[in-house]
């Protein structure tokens, strides 16, 4: 997943010369986006106990979706927004501020810590196949 | 177009975006020409879509995590 936003990124970096990187970022914002709110809702289906979550080990205890999950996701949509806001507020003929790029990475770092706490199964399989990783 | 539309739009260059993940540049070559059509005013409504989407989760994940 983490190689499916830096992919963007480095789309990103091939598009510079022609003036189309502001486009460009635009996509890597709304594919953390897409990201992030597929993560969400994976992880909330997969709370224990809930209708048609898989039984343990495969789903996620509460405490866990709510001190763990729950508290990172709150990180990476944060980050997520700032960095929709930043190139919104930056015109089409100005540079893009270099703090676009750790704002990228914030979200990747985040992505990476949620799936680290949801249990293997075949529904994080699904998950992590549906955000193009492996 | 509307900012749901766009970001429909959006997503969709994404899943052609695993081709291009798979498939080398080649494709992205073509899916370039089709990027640079769009103009800002569509970007931007495309981020202020991210934006209120970004807001309304990042509620619903504070919820969450105090047990709300």
């Amino acid at each position: 997943m983490k190689r499916y936003l830096i992919v963007m990124l480095l789309l990103c970096s091939s598009g510079c010369a022609s003036g189309g990187t502001r486009h460009i970022v635009t996509v890597t914002a709304a594919t953390a986006d897409v990201v992030l709110s597929s993560v969400q809702d994976t992880a909330k289906a997969l709370i224990c106990a809930t209708p048609n979550a898989p039984p343990p080990p495969a789903c996620i205890p509460p405490e866990v979706h709510r001190t763990k999950i729950a508290t990172e996701l709150s990180k990476g949509f944060d980050a997520d927004g700032r960095l929709a806001k930043l190139i919104r507020d930056t015109p089409a003929t100005a540079p893009l501020p270099t703090t676009l790029g750790q704002l990228i990475d914030d979200i990747n770092a985040v992505v990476a810590r949620v799936l680290a706490a949801i249990p293997d199964s075949s529904f994080k399989t699904t998950l992590v196949t549906k955000l193009g990783g492996s | 177009m509307d900012p749901a539309a766009y970001l429909a739009a959006l997503q969709g260059w994404m899943a052609l975006g695993n081709i291009v993940v798979q498939g080398g540049t080649a494709l992205w070559t073509d899916l370039k020409a089709v990027f640079d059509k769009h103009g800002i005013e569509q970007d931007n409504a495309a981020l202020d879509a991210i934006i209120l989407n970004a807001a309304t989760r990042k509620a619903q994940a504070d919820r969450d995590a105090v047990g709300g």
